[in-house]
């Protein structure tokens, strides 16, 4: 999916068993560089301009809008086949994200955990086209939701239980020995207030960034071991090669698939987690 | 290339465009499905709900209503039947004081018929008394008088005097009850 | 050339060693926490936040080794 076509291009003669008349070159494992397209907007100071993210960036948010809107156009009160889908799809944000962490109180919250779920799976799914990169695999928009699901829990935290409250009952666990909080202050604070952020963004951009890149690995192994241009005996072998490597891609691609949709659902899953403690003051 | 490219890029660094453009998205997202989405999804959840609670709710009611009725329909039968009771007792009560009562007043009434004969012939007998006092006077007297106008000699004249007189007496007693009827 | 040379990033291996530990703590969190919710499934809903809670502050050491690893 990875496999950029740029870099296939600049290096096209490039294969494991070198033809007639071609010289043999090593293989280029796909890096970090293909998480960085060239930006066909640059000269933005303090960034690097408008690239391929961005119009995936919009996809995303138009496939989100379109799904949405194909949801819940003309509801009766027999559901079709198409209404039936966007009512699960609703109440599985509802059973199985907001009502087991927030309980009924977190019903607000249904829309927001709906809106972040939706877009980060398309966010997500948009590496699923091939020669595209999810758009979760640049640290920006992982660290943007993080950020706001953190600077979410801040406000509601104060709003629910007072400024000053909320950060003791979210450092000061309440029910413990005093002593204990010797050990237990700085653990609690540290992770509540810089590590579940950061972690939050960077579980959600490292898997998504792992992950195309992982794909990318078979899908340039197989490219470079396909030698048609050799003899034919190592050609077949090399057939042989990239077919194994295809059989590999094809099953890490489901895998993905999988993880894609897993991490949307984690993700989402522990927002409302976290804003769970700013609604109760027990933690 | 790669190489290069490699080297000049942090994966950990965060672009301020990618950031701000995707919290716009995020907002746009969140107010298309917070407004019309999710709530529409919702009120049709609920109203299916309604649709189907109010449905079971409906005939539970009428269940406990046509339970009522029937609750309603013994009550007033059963009143029906004390009632009737009552007004059988009542009337038998009434009948009872009505006999008490009439055999009452028939014992008074007898009472008072055989009080009044008793005194009519109390009343009688006394007048019958006087009477007979004064015409005993009278009689003696006259009976006398007979006697002694007559010879005193002859018993069997003397008996005759005295028969004479009493057929005299009785004679006038069955006139005088002749004329009383 | 030396035998016992690594050449590229150690950084990698690194981040490798890192996740030994974190991928063992988060399989007995969802491990132990699948029998907790066999042996009680009624309270699945605590249970399951719970998981999840540990889950992350797991995965948290995994992550900090993968910034680690490109960040050093």
């Amino acid at each position: 999916m990875s496999a950029d076509a740029r870099f296939l291009a600049a290096e096209p003669g490039c294969h494991l068993f070198p033809g007639e008349g071609e010289a043999g070159c090593g293989f280029e494992a796909p890096s970090v560089g293909m998480f960085s397209p060239e930006p066909w907007l640059g000269g933005i100071p303090g960034s690097d301009g408008i690239d391929l993210y961005l119009v995936l960036l919009l996809v995303a948010l138009g496939a989100s809008l379109l799904l949405w809107s194909w949801f819940s156009k003309k509801l009766n009160l027999v559901p079709g086949r198409r209404q039936g889908v966007g009512e699960m799809f609703v109440l599985f944000i509802r059973d199985q994200i907001t009502r087991p962490t927030m309980g009924a109180k977190g019903d607000k919250f249904i829309p927001l955990m709906t809106a972040i779920f939706t877009l980060i799976l398309f966010m997500n799914v948009s590496g699923l086209i091939p020669g595209m990169l999810p758009v979760n695999s640049d640290l920006s928009f992982p660290a943007m939701f993080a950020l706001f699901i953190f600077v979410l829990t801040l406000v509601v935290g104060m709003r629910q239980q007072g400024g000053w409250g909320y950060i003791r009952n979210q450092i000061f666990p309440p029910g413990m020995p005093k002593p204990i909080y010797i050990l237990v202050t700085p653990i609690e604070a540290l992770s509540v207030f810089l590590i579940r952020p950061l972690t939050h963004a960077l579980r959600l951009f490292a898997t998504m960034f792992a992950g195309s890149l992982l794909l990318a690995v078979f899908a340039y192994g197989g490219w470079y071991m396909l030698s048609l241009g050799a003899e034919p005996a190592l050609a077949g072998l090399s057939v042989l090669f990239s077919g194994a490597a295809l059989i590999g891609y094809l099953l890490f691609f489901l895998f993905e698939i999988l993880i894609m949709l897993v991490q949307a659902f984690i993700f989402t899953l522990l927002a409302s987690l976290y804003l769970n403690g700013s609604l109760e003051s027990a933690h | 290339m790669l190489v290069e490219l490699a080297a000049e890029t942090n994966i950990l660094r965060i672009d301020w465009v990618k950031f701000t453009f995707g919290l716009i998205a995020l907002a746009v997202v969140y107010f298309f499905v917070a407004r019309k989405a999710v709530p529409k999804v919702m009120k049709v959840l609920d109203e299916r709900h309604d649709a189907i609670e109010g449905g079971i709710e409906r005939a539970q009611r009428a269940e406990t209503e046509a339970e009522e009725i029937r609750q309603q329909y013994r009550e007033k039968l059963e009143e029906a039947h004390r009632e009737y009771a009552q007004e059988l007792e009542k009337a038998k009560e009434q009948r009872a004081a009505i006999i008490a009562e009439a055999r009452e007043e028939a014992q008074v009434e007898a009472r008072r018929i055989v009080e009044a004969a008793q005194a009519q012939i109390e009343a009688d007998r006394q007048q019958a008394f006087v009477q007979l006092r004064n015409e005993i006077g009278s009689l003696s007297t006259d009976l006398a008088g007979r006697i002694v106008g007559e010879t005193l000699e002859d018993s069997a004249a003397q008996n005759r005097v005295v028969d004479r007189f009493l057929e005299e007496l009785e004679q006038n007693e069955s006139t005088e009850q002749a004329e009383v009827r | 050339m030396d035998i016992a040379a690594i050449e590229g990033s150690i950084n990698s291996v690194g981040y490798g060693i890192s996740v030994i530990g974190a991928g063992i703590g988060v399989g007995l969190v969802f491990g132990m926490g699948m029998q907790a919710i066999a042996r009680q499934p009624e309270a699945r809903g605590p249970l399951q936040t719970n998981i999840f809670l540990g889950f992350a502050l797991i995965e948290a050491l995994a992550i900090l080794g993968f910034v680690l690893a490109f960040a050093i």
